[in-house]
């Protein structure tokens, strides 16, 4: 797993690469909730290099998007794989949480 | 088709190991894309169960056995261990239908496995749990 940032204007970006499981998903959780605790409030997770999610990955993107729904942040997803756009539909996810196609749609909605 | 087997510790850390088995046991049968994704999936969510709540104190104490075969197009994994008992097929399938608020990310794992295999069953026996998934792999 490694993490990628980026700053577009008003959002941070973070491209998370590689597999996000049960040995991996600490490490992440660790690096999103230190840009919240930074004053972060849009994030967009590039997902086009993640290759695989098991529910320990999916929990991180959970507790992001509840923190930032509490401190009326804002939170996307963009460019998911086939198979971990099949792990998040399976979830119930892709209802609960903003999923787009392209990085630019998402920066728009994050607007 | 010959069937294979390896022991891993009980902590998370062994759960690669598992998934590097299942990896090298696929493509030695020609098997691969979403199948194997499916299958590394399931098999990590049941280790990291076991793991989890299984042992007071997970480590290397504790081995894992986890077997994989193949007949007829449909291959199986069993994962036998010694925690307490637990048949994951018992718990609560996850509310999908909450908001963001109040979803909650207990029983996800074993859902997706649920979904993902064509078929699963426990059994308890001599004070060792042993989970089988099926699945269909042609």
């Amino acid at each position: 797993m490694e993490i990628k940032e980026e700053k577009l204007k008003d959002t941070h970006l973070i491209q998370v690469e590689g597999r996000l499981d049960a040995a991996t998903s600490g490490e992440f959780e660790k690096a999103v909730m230190a840009r919240i605790d930074e004053g972060e409030t849009r994030i967009l997770f590039d997902l086009s290099a993640l290759v695989y999610v098991s529910s320990a990955g999916l929990r991180v993107f959970l507790v992001t998007a509840k923190r930032l729904t509490r401190q009326s942040g804002k939170m996307a997803l963009c460019c998911l794989q086939d198979h971990v756009k099949e792990v998040f539909e399976i979830s119930g996810f892709t209802s609960i949480l903003s999923i787009f196609p392209n990085r630019d749609s998402a920066v728009d909605a994050l607007k | 088709v010959t069937p294979g087997s390896v022991s891993i510790p009980g902590e998370l850390s062994g759960i690669q190991r598992a998934q590097e088995f299942l990896q090298a046991y696929c493509s030695s049968h020609g098997i691969g894309g979403d199948v194997l994704n499916d299958l590394a999936l399931c098999l990590e969510e049941i280790l990291t169960n076991v793991i989890k709540y299984g042992y007071d104190s997970p480590g290397p104490d504790h081995l894992i056995d986890v077997r994989i075969g193949l007949l007829d197009s449909e291959l199986t994994i069993d994962v036998e261990d010694d925690g307490r008992p637990f048949n994951p097929l018992e718990r609560p399938e996850p509310n999908l239908d909450l908001p963001i608020e109040e979803r909650l990310i207990g029983g996800l794992g074993i859902y997706l496995v649920k979904k993902m295999t064509d078929g699963l069953e426990y059994e308890r026996r001599e004070n060792r749990n042993i989970l089988r998934m099926r699945k269909r792999v042609a």
